[in-house]
């Protein structure tokens, strides 16, 4: 597969010797989907801006379409798009404006200019909002925004960082669907966040951060294979009798029982019939209960085996 | 293009400010012109003076009092010592003179030395003074010549009657050269504000660190655009000085084209460029956009009350002359001040106007330099 970004033993050193990032490699291919997740603090933003040029690293290359990236290899920056973290548009422009100007930073020829600025505002939403400033849409139009002026000029190699955070559920959907459309048509993506939702249901390989280190890397599933439990089952169930919790536990594959707030959660190494060996010692034991599903672990038990915390700690 | 177009409109939806304070320069700058009489005229005082005539009113005495009534304010008061006292305390009068008794005999003998008077501590009892000693003098010199004292009172009369010719030799048209001053000293405060609000303000947009992030990693060179912002910058200093310039030619007329008038152009040029790089280094420090117009304030009317734009410098006291050593537009209201008394111009008396442009390039040089400094330290994020 075609390599869009090769990263070579990257390390980002501040002054006391804080690293950032620590010796870091990743290749992105061509038309894909990577998620970089991670915590707050993990090194997500620091590795984008360091394969950006926006930040000097101590060590390490990067190369981007085959070729090394550094601040004024405008050739490869004109093939970028990246949507940062903070909505970053000029509060004094109106929406058309905005796109104006940031895709006017890319694309000379007007006409061609105009019918890019049209395909984005479609893109994300906002044929409606053309003439309206910043300060007058809503957080999660504010959003879509900020992603139309990264993506505006139609780039092959896109960032994304953490662009749905703060955003309400529907907007989600709305950006998470415009960055599908994107890869299919054709664009490769480098989106990080700290949701695991998010990368689970977007990305086509996952790699996962903590403290400038590459902890995990894989697809979904390879990554959950990594976890040593196989299944969740959550049972809710009103004022359980603690007798029974040392019972559970003592039943065929459980690894560890934990009862709170109503809510009964047993882990499995391994098994199979584990749902409904759980559902026959209920019915046995006469224990009522209003709901039973079973889970496959997420990336945030992966993490939580691998760190000792959880993603959003 | 794209980023001058920016500046363009963000200039537009910001221009109310270049306009309000551009219309008050319109306004003071026509008051000043409509305020100030342009006609050249003397009048002399006349100060309070009260005569307490203890001698006959006839003589030299008759002579004298007339005189002193003739140029003087005769207040009136009652003759006890404590109303004249008063009088004298409370600014009632300026000046009582007790002629004596048997003043004309002994005048005319020679034998007075002295006239008893009290006077307050101002101008116009020492002019007073003079008035007095004046008429005296010129009468002890005629009294040996004349026979009688009518025929003394009408030699002193007549000689008092001699007006003196005042030729007035400059050739500077003071009052309409103060009035170029009041304009050219206001217009810097005009211009503090339009240039740091408005350079300040776009400067900070595109300072801001999203904007600039986007910028920077744009295929668009950083410094290429950074050129066209600083070129668009200077364009609007240089049309904003034009249409002061313009303004000037319409309030000022005639005044623009003398010697004197071209010297208050060059002037408030130098001043620009000082102005516009100082906009320039505060664009660059601040990146918070809403605190431009605080900072403009601060700045534009700090600099104009302590450098003597509101208040002229002499009414000034030193511990704030001091401070405005430290300020640009000190220098550039003190060559103001200095063109409107330049009568003669040549090496010699240019020279400390010459002095002062320096200073104000100096200036303009350490704030590019500043600046340069601040933003290059920017271009990196870490």
């Amino acid at each position: 597969m075609e390599k869009v970004i090769e990263v070579k033993d990257l390390t980002k050193e501040y002054n006391k010797g804080i690293k950032a990032v620590d010796n870091l490699s990743l290749n992105v291919y061509k038309g894909e989907i990577l998620g970089l997740l991670g915590p707050n603090g993990s090194g997500k933003s620091t590795t984008i801006n360091c394969i950006l040029s926006l930040l000097n690293y101590s060590k390490g290359s990067i190369k981007i379409f085959g070729k090394e990236m550094n601040p004024n290899s405008y050739d490869i920056k004109s093939q970028i798009g990246v949507v940062f973290q903070d909505v970053s548009v000029f509060d004094e422009l109106t929406v058309y404006e905005n796109l104006d100007y940031f895709c006017g930073l890319y694309i000379k020829d007007k006409k061609l200019r105009k019918q890019y600025i049209e395909d984005a505002i479609e893109l994300v939403g906002l044929t409606e909002f053309k003439k309206y400033y910043p300060k007058q849409l809503s957080g999660g139009l504010l959003r879509r925004l900020n992603i139309a002026c990264g993506i505006a000029h139609k780039p092959k190699l896109i960032f994304f960082d953490e662009p749905t955070v703060a955003v309400d559920p529907q907007s989600r959907n709305n950006i998470l669907n415009g960055i599908k459309k994107l890869r299919d048509n054709g664009a490769t993506i480098v989106y990080t966040t700290h949701y695991m939702e998010e990368v689970e249901t977007l990305c086509d390989r996952i790699i996962i951060l903590d403290k400038g280190n590459i902890l995990a890397r894989g697809t979904s599933d390879e990554l959950k294979e990594l976890a040593e439990i196989e299944e969740k089952i959550t049972v809710e169930v009103n004022n359980l009798d603690v007798k029974y919790i040392e019972k559970i536990s003592e039943l065929k594959n459980v690894d560890v029982v934990t009862y709170s707030a109503n809510t009964l959660l047993i882990t499995y190494k391994k098994g199979k019939n584990n749902i409904s060996d759980m559902v026959e010692f209920l019915k046995n034991n006469k224990i009522k209960y209003n709901k039973i599903f079973s889970e496959r672990p997420t990336l945030n038990d992966v993490f939580l085996e691998l760190t000792g915390k959880e993603l959003r700690d | 293009m794209t980023v001058f177009k920016t500046y363009l409109k963000i200039l537009r939806k910001n221009i109310v400010m270049v306009i309000i304070f551009t219309f008050l320069l319109v306004l003071f700058g026509g008051l000043s012109m409509s305020s100030q009489d342009k006609s050249l005229s003397f009048s002399a005082i006349k100060p309070d003076i009260i005569i307490i005539n203890n001698d006959e009113k006839i003589g030299i005495t008759k002579g004298f009092i007339d005189y002193l009534k003739e140029n003087s304010n005769t207040p009136s008061v009652k003759n006890t010592e404590e109303a004249l006292n008063d009088a004298l305390f409370y600014n009632d009068t300026d000046y009582i003179i007790y002629i004596p008794k048997g003043f004309n005999e002994d005048f005319m003998s020679g034998k007075i030395d002295h006239i008893d008077v009290k006077k307050a501590d101002n101008f116009n009892a020492s002019y007073s003074d003079m008035l007095i000693n004046r008429y005296l003098n010129i009468a002890s010199i005629y009294k040996d010549k004349v026979s009688n004292q009518d025929e003394l009172v009408k030699v002193v009369n007549k000689t008092l009657k001699n007006d003196t010719k005042i030729n007035i030799t400059t050739k500077l048209d003071t009052t309409s050269l103060e009035k170029a001053q009041f304009f050219f000293d206001f217009e810097s405060y005009s211009m503090l504000v339009c240039l740091i609000f408005i350079i300040s303000l776009i400067l900070s947009i595109f300072n801001e660190e999203k904007i600039r992030k986007r910028n920077v990693i744009s295929s668009s060179s950083y410094k290429r655009n950074n050129r066209i912002l600083l070129l668009a910058n200077l364009l609007y200093a240089f049309v904003l000085w034009i249409i002061y310039f313009g303004l000037a030619l319409i309030l000022l007329g005639d005044i623009i084209w003398t010697s004197n008038g071209i010297l208050y152009v060059i002037n408030s040029f130098v001043h620009l460029i000082t102005i516009t790089s100082l906009a320039f280094l505060i664009g660059n420090v601040v990146t918070n956009k809403d605190a431009v117009n605080g900072i403009t304030n601060i700045i534009a009317l700090g600099t104009s009350f302590f450098c003597g734009v509101f208040v002229p410098l002499a009414y000034l006291p030193d511990s704030v002359i001091k401070i405005a050593h430290c300020l640009p537009t000190y220098y550039y209201v003190k060559s103001n001040s200095i063109i409107t008394s330049l009568e003669e111009i040549n090496f010699n008396t240019l020279q400390p106007v010459l002095i002062n442009m320096a200073i104000l390039i100096s200036f303009a040089i350490l704030f590019v330099i500043l600046s340069n400094i601040v933003s290059n330290k920017r271009r990196k994020i870490g």
